[in-house]
């Protein structure tokens, strides 16, 4: 069975399996790159590619409970979609990462993904697709809520040991 | 179904770089054979082999050669050729090929990588590379460009002893690569290079200017790509010396054109353009960049008025291993200093308040405005430099000639051009190149300006008006170069 032979609700929610399971291994780079500098910045972005593992496999089950077994899928999505990314190419030269500027690049990353699953939900004809992207839709809204939250609880920390 | 082909909406930063992104050509898809050239392992080498033999040569006949300046190779070819062709022609059209041919950091590289040619797959700290040595991180504090703008101004302060006594310069180059090496083996990568060498701090902003980029040609296949090989180095290249990360690059700055990228990304992604000059890259991240242009336009004036004006007292100031006169030598040490660590930046600060003032910007930062609109500085500082290294190659061009036959002024005769006479190339040209050359950059000054300030004040009449104090800066320190120049 190719992917082709999906229907496209299977298809989209196996691209949204793929993609959390590419931005694992996104963050686990982005943990390497910053081995040795800043420690606080190499765990977030490790607990960050742990959670997305733990969003594929969440995926996995919804996909498992409405189709069945997953079919072997190859080769990483096309889309960009939800991607985490530095913001600075420079960011090594000036030392420069913080936490929060971690939080800030998963936060970004979720909150396109959320916009664009928004949106596909808005445009899309079949009822079914639409039902599909509105639960993805959601299902980014509470990443983007738990890094929101992080973030919050970041800067109370900074502001409070700033005070001290 | 519904594709997702679509790109997720970029933030409105990147709409902005994108929106005022200039033309741009693929050198590497119109010519490949430039790409098959650079993606050799032995580019790199081949390219510094040759200026370490002559380093090297320059460094015996400094040693060992005529104490006298203008009859010894490595004052004429460094000081005189290389400077020249380094600021008017290496910067303005290679941005830092200077670096990837530079001989200075080669021990130290060969120390940390074992390999002059090979690379070497591992799992050295933050790469996928080994290297040799602590791998220390560079300390945090430090990790700007300060370090190299106070270099260079104390260099600049003794460059009358730095380009008159041979054994100086092999001194000061003989520092330079001990030092590169010994970092090489404590700290990762460059650091040198990135945060000591005071030769690369003024490379790094005038590469803004440059014709030619380095970048990755689609920044989605970046934003997909796990490995992030440019900056973590693979089996086929190492990690980025200079620790830029390919896929979010919109300067130049602290890209050294070593093109080890160009050979580890799995997506053959990395291409160079060439583009218009000083209209590309607008963007000061830092107070150290902006004291960086500062002290590089006002040393610029400085050397024009020790070495081209007729006052000669500044002369004999600057000049104290000759003239004794350490009470003048303090006045123009200090006076440099002071113009260019204070009173410079303070006057540019002056014509920022005012800018922000005129324009009523109560929505842009006074540190947004200092920053962004210190880029004006660069194009009128690099073209300064240039102006001044005319006379520098007209009038003592024919040094080249002599020592050639004679590089360590022991009266040799090579190539029959040992005798070859001290003629000014028609020196009576050069106030008419120098005005011109000055005039492209306060033009590009003023474009560049202009392109920053468009990114603040959308409203053209709020722009207008925040334009008006920086202009006027600039216009006078035109006027101060063109008296210098043609008074």
């Amino acid at each position: 069975m190719t992917q082709h032979s999906l229907n496209p609700v299977q298809q989209t929610l196996l691209r949204a399996i793929q993609i959390e399971a590419r931005n694992g291994g996104l963050y686990e780079s982005l943990a390497a790159i910053f081995a040795g500098y800043e420690e606080s910045v190499v765990a977030m972005f490790r607990e960050m590619a742990d959670e997305e593992r733990q969003h594929g496999a969440q995926l996995g089950k919804r996909y498992q409970a409405r189709f069945g077994a997953i079919p072997p899928v190859s080769g990483d999505p096309t889309d960009v979609i939800e991607a985490p990314d530095l913001d600075d190419a420079e960011a090594l030269v000036f030392d420069s990462m913080t936490l929060e500027q971690a939080l800030k690049c998963g936060l970004r990353a979720e909150e396109m993904a959320r916009a664009f699953y928004n949106r596909e939900a808005a445009g899309a004809a079949d009822p079914d697709l639409q039902l599909l992207y509105r639960e993805l839709g959601e299902f980014e809204e509470t990443h983007v809520q738990v890094l929101q939250e992080k973030l919050a609880d970041n800067k109370k920390k900074a502001a409070s040991s700033n005070s001290r | 179904m519904a594709t997702a082909t679509q790109p997720v909406e970029p933030v409105p930063q990147e709409k902005a770089a994108a929106a005022s992104k200039s033309w741009r050509f693929d050198v590497f898809a119109r010519w490949p054979w430039l790409k098959r050239l650079v993606r050799m392992r032995s580019f790199q080498f081949l390219l510094i082999l040759p200026n370490l033999i002559f380093f090297y040569f320059f460094l015996l006949t400094g040693s060992f050669g005529t104490p006298v300046g203008n009859r010894n190779i490595i004052i004429v070819f460094v000081w005189i050729l290389w400077w020249v062709v380094l600021i008017a022609a290496l910067v303005p059209l290679g941005s830092r090929i200077w670096c990837t041919m530079c001989p200075l950091p080669f021990f130290g590289d060969w120390l940390q990588r074992r390999a002059t040619i090979l690379v070497r797959p591992g799992k050295s700290p933050g790469t996928e590379n080994r290297f040799f040595g602590l791998q220390k991180r560079w300390p945090k504090k430090l990790s700007n460009i300060w370090l190299q703008n106070f270099g260079f101004l104390f260099l600049a302060t003794f460059s009358a002893l730095l380009v008159t006594r041979p054994i100086v310069t092999v001194i000061l180059f003989s520092i330079m690569i001990l030092l590169a090496a010994g970092m090489a083996l404590v700290y990762r990568l460059r650091a040198f290079c990135n945060y000591v060498c005071p030769i690369s701090g003024f490379l790094s902003l005038y590469s803004m200017t440059s014709t030619i980029e380095l970048r990755s040609a689609d920044k989605d296949e970046c934003l997909k790509c796990k490995s992030k090989s440019c900056i973590r180095g693979s089996d086929k290249g190492w990690a980025c010396p200079w620790n830029v990360y390919m896929g979010k690059l919109d300067r130049n700055n602290y890209c050294g054109l070593c093109f080890e990228c160009v050979k580890s990304c799995p997506n053959d992604n990395i291409t160079l353009y060439l583009r218009p000059f000083a209209t590309s890259d607008v963007l000061i991240k830092g107070y150290d960049e902006v004291w960086k242009a500062s002290i590089m336009l006002v040393l610029a004036f400085s050397y024009s008025i020790v070495l081209l004006s007729p006052w000669g007292r500044f002369k004999d100031w600057a000049n104290v291993s000759e003239t004794h006169n350490w009470a003048g030598f303090g006045v123009y040490a200090v006076g440099q200093m002071l113009l260019a660590l204070v009173i410079f930046p303070s006057l540019y600060y002056l014509s920022i308040r005012l800018a922000k003032r005129f324009a009523k910007a109560d929505s842009v930062s006074l540190k947004e405005l200092f920053l962004g609109y210190s880029y004006m500085l660069v194009p009128l500082g690099l073209l300064a430099w240039i102006a001044f290294s005319i006379p520098l190659i007209m009038v003592n061009g024919s040094y080249i000639i002599s020592v050639i036959s004679d590089p360590l002024g022991w009266g040799m005769d090579l190539f029959g051009t040992a005798e070859f006479p001290w003629i000014p190339f028609m020196p009576e040209w050069v106030p008419f190149l120098q005005v011109p050359v000055l005039l492209i950059g306060l033009y590009y000054s003023l474009r560049g300006l202009h392109k920053v300030a468009r990114k603040f004040f959308p409203d053209p009449a709020q722009r207008l008006q925040s334009l008006v104090p920086p202009t006027v800066l600039l216009l006078g320190v035109t006027l101060v170069f063109l008296r210098l120049f043609i008074g």
